[in-house]
């Protein structure tokens, strides 16, 4: 059953799958070429002052990337669930209504997670050439709450399209923009250092909210 | 499991409230707030407030609530006004007997500033030093940068991203030598290109030591910092002022602020304990008193220090009272979730203003909850509970999710 959950969420995102690395490689080549023309142009000292003077975060450009690949997956994979109620016929399957949503997200989660994963590691490997290992880490860990928010957005958008009613869509919604609102509040490099573990525990929880949205569509709740 | 997760999520929205409510409140209703700057004036030998209003012909008052005109309030600061009063032909000789002219007035007024959001902030630690004998040219911006590791001090090239091995052991046997201890408790300094001279670093090494770091074309200047036997120096900050009299300001474990003079002197200014990670403190200075202005949330305290032996002049405190809005604000949200603050850089979870005034609010929203559900069972008395200690935060969300 396991193998034809994945199967079925390969079908949905087959499509997404390439769209997304080709937008993720493009974007992230243009960030990365960008800093490369600066560093041939300027000079090493203008890539290291732009860090360390100016609090330039250098792959700003990239700040809602993640977000919107959250987003566009969670569209990907669950509005086909829900158009025609096709999620009823998911739910009859002989499979534990909680782990089958759990598996669905999985999937979901475990492409977020590679794309992100390698595209944070090609930033690495191209600003660690050029900077010291502080100026990197400062990079990177800026960039993790935007990761966070792919991540999140992604969960938050399964859970709003599962959900039956539109009034309680409504509530998720303001929910979801307001978790949102917080990750993008500060520019400032490294700012959300000690609020990564209460995001990562929202993210734990925000994991589930699709299944209680999942359950209310199999209880038949309606506007 | 989905009563646990309808929990969840109507805590999670609750929350969200607990943090924007407030925000949407403050953003409608805050008033501008007048600051005002007060300093301590060498002729009357009392503080005396700036009017910045516009009202009438007040240019200032002093504390005993006596007014004074512009002409008058540019004679009783006279170093404040001192170009005015020059163009005028009124700057005074001498005042307290010592006499002065018009640029040693210029060179000793400074400000000093030091704000929490400075000091609690994620930092780099990679750091620039200039070289301190630029010549004719002028300041440079140096091609590498530093770093201090628990043994010694690392200097790396930005061009090639690699470690000026001979540079940093230079540097490091010479630390070393003269006794810092890595690695550094505190590095401070300025690598703007755009000063008239450099004071280097002021480092401060693992046994709370104060140390000088500078850079003469390329080779090391460390000087040791004799500090007075069991004070323990926590904070550092390099100055740069005008009359080069300090080599900057160091801050102690028990919250004392030192002026460090060029010739490597250090003198306790007579002031209250500062805590620097939470209150602001700007020291205004000119050629014969400072005044040191301390700063927190509806508080400040001056104190005016004599600039020649640093000896107390005066002292004086004020506490702001919360605007109305703000009081109004304690009957409406039995606390505020804020992520950010002026004290720092951080965005996290803090809760302020608890306000068991809210209960009465609380006591009537819990019980229009408790006509309005007053058909379920379920969980009733737990609702109720907790709007009765989360008010408008828990009924919004318990409205907005209850009609299923």
């Amino acid at each position: 059953m396991r193998k034809a959950i994945i199967y079925k969420e390969w079908i949905k995102v087959r499509l997404f799958t390439p769209l997304a690395v080709s937008v993720l490689a493009g974007f992230t080549a243009y960030a990365l070429l960008r800093i490369g023309r600066m560093y041939a142009f300027n000079g090493a000292g203008s890539v290291w002052l732009a860090v360390l003077d100016r609090n330039a975060v250098l792959i700003d450009n990239l700040k809602y990337l993640p977000a919107l690949l959250g987003l566009l997956l969670g569209l990907v994979q669950f509005v086909p669930e829900m158009q025609q109620n096709r999620l009823k016929l998911t739910l009859h399957l002989p499979f534990l209504q909680s782990r089958m949503l759990l598996w669905m997200l999985g999937c979901g989660l475990a492409l977020l997670a590679v794309l992100f994963i390698a595209q944070a590691a090609a930033i690495w490997i191209c600003l660690r050439w050029l900077l010291a290992p502080e100026l990197v880490a400062r990079i990177l860990m800026t960039a993790l709450p935007w990761y966070a928010a792919g991540v999140l957005l992604y969960l938050f958008t399964a859970w709003i399209a599962v959900e039956p009613t539109w009034r309680r869509r409504l509530f998720d919604a303001l929910v979801a923009a307001g978790v949102m609102r917080l990750l993008f509040m500060s520019d400032y490099p490294r700012t959300y250092d000690t609020l990564l573990p209460w995001i990562a525990l929202l993210a734990a929880c925000a994991l589930f909210f699709p299944i209680y949205s999942a359950d209310r569509f199999r209880r038949g709740c309606q506007d | 499991m989905m009563r646990t997760i309808r929990t969840i999520i109507i805590l999670l929205a609750a929350l969200l409230l607990a943090w924007l409510l407030p925000w949407c409140y403050n953003f409608i209703c805050s008033s501008p707030s007048e600051s005002p700057l007060t300093l301590y004036s060498c002729v009357t030998h009392d503080f005396v407030t700036f009017s910045f209003e516009g009202k009438d012909d007040t240019a200032g008052y002093d504390l005993a609530g006596n007014s004074f005109d512009e002409k008058q309030f540019d004679s009783i600061m006279p170093t404040f006004f001192y170009r005015r009063l020059a163009e005028d032909d009124r700057l005074p000789a001498q005042i307290d007997g010592i006499g002065f002219d018009l640029h040693e007035v210029e060179r000793s007024n400074f400000v000093f500033r030091s704000s929490p959001s400075d000091l609690n902030r994620p930092c780099t630690g990679l750091y620039q030093l200039l070289d301190a004998a630029p010549g004719r040219e002028g300041f440079r911006t140096p091609d590498d940068v530093f770093r201090i590791t628990h043994t010694g001090i690392e200097f790396v090239k930005m061009e090639g991203n690699c470690i000026d091995i001979p540079k940093s052991e230079r540097f490091t046997r010479v630390m070393t030598d003269k006794g810092f201890v890595f690695p550094a408790r505190a590095v401070a300094g300025n690598a703007s290109t755009r000063k008239v001279y450099d004071n280097g670093y002021l480092l401060i090494d693992a046994a709370g030591v104060p140390f000088q770091l500078k850079q003469f074309h390329g080779r090391p200047f460390v000087r040791r910092i004799e500090q007075p036997d069991s004070v323990v120096f926590t904070h550092a900050f390099v100055t740069e002022f005008p009359d080069k009299r300090l080599l900057g300001f160091l801050g102690d474990d028990r919250g004392d602020i030192h002026a460090l003079e060029a010739d490597y002197s250090l003198h306790r200014l007579p002031l209250r304990p500062v805590d620097l990670r939470r209150e602001r403190l700007i020291i205004v200075g000119d050629h014969f008193y400072w005044t040191a202005i301390t700063e927190r949330q509806g508080f400040e305290r001056l104190t005016a220090v004599n600039a020649r032996d640093y000896s107390l002049a005066a002292e004086h405190e004020t506490d702001f009272p919360a605007a109305k809005w703000e009081q109004a604000r304690k009957y409406l949200f039995p606390f505020r979730l804020v992520f950010t603050a002026s004290s720092d850089k951080y965005v996290k979870p803090r809760f302020h203003d608890f306000s068991y005034l809210a209960l009465g609010l609380n006591l009537l929203l819990a019980i229009g909850w408790a006509v309005y559900s007053r058909k379920r069972r379920r969980c009733r008395a737990v609702r109720i509970l907790g709007i009765l200690v989360l008010g408008i935060y828990l009924l919004v969300p318990l409205l907005l999710t209850g009609r299923e």
